[in-house]
């Protein structure tokens, strides 16, 4: 037994060692002859390819070349490419692909044959089938090409633009809506073999994209004529554009660095093909709750549990499976809400895509987890997926049977039942209460409600406009004029008469005189807004003259300011009687002052 | 001093009043008697007391007493206090959610967003709009005052600019305080504290039926007729409700 065991290994090595080389010398798979175009004129070059496709990694032993009857050969060129693949039965495997490429040119008009090519691969050979090619004279052009197979029924290229070698864009659907397919192909013209190629594809800003088919070792040459002349075309790549957005998008141009037969050492020839403008509609409004942009075109659901009995406290798997035409990989996990179960949504999902048709279609299957809230026979669906249906142009829903689950015991008492069982379920409780340690009311709760509120808003203005008027007040206040000169004579007037009554009490007559005499001067002063301090009596007369004081009231000022002087200086002569009388005067005199309204000097001088 | 001490001890008889709603409250609720907890915590509420906590805590009474509408109902009051009450927000949650799968939940199809400005005026406190309005209008007084002592120089520039922003943010807020006030005087909104209650067509017992409202569910109220008040939905169908079926977040 210990022996049989080793041996296993060995074996299987052995039989995967054999396998391998089976594989490794397994038979040609594609050995074909093929000329384009198969009618033209004899002004047009033809170009054979020979291929010669072998499963691993030996290539052909011999090749002979078919008999080129009334075709001469202009030029020949060998290309040689390796390309891994995978085979479901027989593993990874390498393919190796051999072209030969002739260029021809008919030696007469006519229908020319070319005879068999033939290929030795390991020992056995393979031979082709022998071709019929279709000459016209020199200047006629053939009625039209047969369209390439992988090509579908586009628009022609513009004659204008055709160049020995071009690319030639086209869509299947200029106008559409958003999320909706549109097919571009980006078709190569060449009237001359294309040797190599480097295409740089673009930028797909504004679409989701598909690709449909891209060539892989070799291209696939079809025929077509523009402008009375015929072309070899290739399809350089075809894909499935989704656009992602409304108005005006563009699909940028493909630029194509290419090597061709007519330019063989040259630089490459640098193409590109035209910009396309797609007009996008947005999906019309009304889109129903939980619309996934991603689902436009046309789709099915269909929903399977795997258990349709379980006990609470257990869940199931709920696969939903979104199926149908469309950008099914940008499509998003479906939000589902199903009554009586708390939904898991799946992180993940399996998808089946088939990109090889006209038509992006395939499937994505999602796993939900589903846990029971309730027990009982609970129902699951029918579950409603929405979509836009490009085909109605409106919203529809996917819709998948009805399911039902039956729900063995109660969820809600498993927390009860707990402890009995091992499992340890702990439901959803609500937090506990708060403790309320303090007692002091909330201020500001209804503060906005009370009197103080709109007190303590209207205060801050309140005080400001205050601020204001105390300003203008005071303002007013320092103002000079007329008034406030005599409102200041006043105040002064009446300090010097309250300090002249105390010198009369206190029998002092020389400082009362000259309080009074002070009194008079600046009360006249302040009438007449000029100093009178250093002026004789003479002239403090002729200026009280001028300034429109009457005659009487300037005798009268002058006398007592005589009297005054002459008090001063022979003050014993002035008892408190004389002062008191002397007082009572000077208060007369001052009223009279005021009385008066003396001229401003501009009017003296008028 | 005789008279000062009687003055003191009548000032503080309501204090020591809820002190003692409370006190009994919260015994109450930790020797699961939830009846007198909710009893002794609406005395305290009737009494000023409504503070977030306690508004809270009602709440989780009613839950605990299996008055679901009722505990939605204090937990809103309570959010309404203090937006950012973790724990009642979790437990306005699971209320809601064990109402929607004991009683129904009820689906307003149609039903509009709350305008922006409603939003808006909802997305502060209203106690710090109110100290933000009180702040900013004293700082925008005080700062023309200055500048009115300022004449020129650097300071009077930040014056200028402080005057400006308070000004501004000022107005904001008063702006928000406003329709705050506005919306509180104007719009009625309810919660609906039965556990089901049939909305009807008019306000009679006997009248066309409407469709069946459950704990919990926001309406606005809009008058009263013969114990019957008139409601709208979120998606303005209006109707009748009995009285007692819905209550007031702002009584």
């Amino acid at each position: 037994v210990r022996r049989a065991a080793f041996l296993v290994p060995i074996a299987t090595f052995a039989l995967l060692l054999v396998a391998g080389v089976r594989a490794a010398s397994a038979a040609p798979v594609d050995f074909t002859l093929t000329v384009t175009p198969q009618t033209g004129s004899l002004d047009d070059d033809f170009v054979a390819t020979l291929q010669i496709a072998i499963t691993g990694v030996n290539g052909a032993e011999r090749v002979w070349e078919p008999d080129w009857g009334d075709f001469q050969v202009m030029d020949r060129r060998n290309q040689q490419s390796s390309q891994w693949s995978y085979d479901p039965q027989r593993g990874q495997e390498i393919r190796s692909v051999e072209m030969r490429r002739y260029l021809l040119k008919a030696r007469r008009a006519g229908k020319l044959r070319i005879g068999e090519a033939k290929v030795r691969v390991n020992g056995k050979e393979y031979t082709t089938r022998p071709l019929v090619v279709e000459v016209l004279p020199s200047g006629q052009a053939p009625s039209g090409g047969t369209p390439d197979p992988t090509t579908p029924q586009y628009a022609p290229p513009d004659p204008s633009m055709a160049t020995n070698t071009f690319l030639h864009v086209v869509v299947d659907k200029p106008r559409l809506r958003v999320g909706e397919q549109a097919t571009v192909t980006w078709i190569a013209y060449t009237r001359a073999e294309i040797l190599r190629y480097e295409p740089k594809l673009p930028r797909f800003d504004d679409f989701w994209v598909e690709t449909i088919y891209e060539p892989q070792a070799y291209l696939q040459y079809g025929e077509d004529v523009v402008g009375g002349r015929t072309y070899k075309t290739a399809v350089l790549s075809r894909k499935a554009l989704f656009p992602t957005r409304a108005g005006k998008v563009t699909v940028p141009p493909l630029r194509v660095d290419m090597q061709t037969t007519g330019n063989p050492f040259g630089a490459p020839l640098k193409l590109a093909s035209k910009e396309l403008t797609l007009e996008v509609e947005a999906l019309p409004p009304g889109a129903p709750p939980g619309f996934d942009p991603g689902l436009v075109g046309q789709w099915t659901a269909e929903a399977s549990i795997d258990r349709d009995n379980l006990p609470a406290g257990e869940s199931l798997e709920l696969t939903l499976t979104l199926r149908g035409e469309g950008a099914i990989r940008r499509s998003k996990v479906p939000r589902l809400s199903i009554p009586g179960f708390e939904v898991f949504a799946p992180l993940d999902f399996s998808e089946k895509v088939e990109t090889s048709g006209d038509v992006i279609r395939g499937e994505r299957k999602f796993a939900y987890v589903l846990s029971p809230q309730k027990g009982g026979t609970l129902p699951i669906g029918p579950l409603e997926i929405s979509y836009f249906n490009s085909a109605t142009g409106r919203y529809d829903s996917a819709r998948t049977d009805l399911l039902s689950v039956k729900v063995v015991g109660d969820p809600g008492t498993l927390a009860g039942a707990s402890a009995d069982s091992e499992d340890n379920v702990i439901t959803r409780e609500i937090r506990p209460p708060h403790e309320i340690g303090t007692l002091a009311p909330r201020f500001f709760d209804d503060f906005h409600r009370s009197r103080l509120f709109l007190v303590a808003l209207l205060a801050p203005g309140l005080a400001f406009l205050g601020v204001v008027f105390l300003d203008v007040v005071r303002e007013r206040l320092h103002r000079e004029t007329p008034r406030a000169r005599l409102r200041r004579a006043r105040g002064r007037a009446r300090r010097r008469q309250k300090m002249a009554e105390v010198h009369i009490r206190g029998n002092r007559p020389r400082k009362f005189f000259d309080e009074m005499a002070r009194m008079l001067s600046e009360h006249i002063e302040e009438r007449i807004g000029q100093p009178v301090a250093a002026l004789t009596r003479d002239q403090l007369g002729r200026l009280l003259d001028e300034r429109g004081f009457p005659p009487e009231l300037v005798q009268e000022l002058i006398g007592e300011l005589e009297r005054c002087d002459f008090a001063r200086f022979a003050p014993s002569a002035a008892g408190p009687g004389e002062m008191k009388s002397a007082l009572r005067r000077a208060q007369d005199l001052l009223r009279a002052i005021e009385k008066v309204r003396p001229l401003a000097e501009d009017e003296v001088n008028a | 001093v005789k008279r000062l001490l009687i003055l003191i001890a009548l000032l503080g008889l309501p204090l020591t009043a809820r002190a003692d709603d409370l006190a009994d409250a919260e015994k109450a609720y930790a020797a699961q008697k939830y009846d007198a907890a909710i009893a002794a915590y609406e005395r305290a509420v009737a009494a000023g007391r409504g503070d977030e906590s306690v508004l809270y805590n009602l709440g989780n009474a009613y839950y605990r007493a299996g008055k679901l509408g009722k505990a939605i109902l204090n937990y809103e009051r309570a959010l309404r206090k203090d937006a950012d009450l973790v724990d009642a927000q979790y437990n306005l949650t699971v209320a809601r959610e064990v109402v929607a799968d004991k009683l129904g939940k009820d689906t307003i199809k149609g039903a509009e967003a709350r305008p922006l400005w409603v939003r808006a005026v909802h997305a502060v406190p209203l106690t710090v709009l109110v100290l933000a309005v009180l702040l900013l209008d004293l700082a925008f007084f005080a700062l023309l005052i200055a500048l009115r002592y300022v004449p020129t120089g650097f300071l009077r520039t930040g014056l200028v600019v402080g005057t400006i922003f308070a000004g501004v943010v000022g107005l904001t807020f008063g702006g928000l305080l406003a329709g705050r006030l506005w919306y509180g005087a104007n719009v009625r909104e309810s919660i609906v504290v039965a556990d089901e209650v049939v909305m009807r067509e008019l306000p009679d017992p006997q009248s066309r039926e409407m469709p069946k409202l459950h704990a919990g569910l926001a309406v606005e109220v809009l008058r009263e007729s013969q114990g019957f008040w008139r409601i709208r939905l979120g998606n303005n169908v209006e109707g009748w409700v009995p009285k007692d079926s819905v209550e007031l977040l702002t009584p």
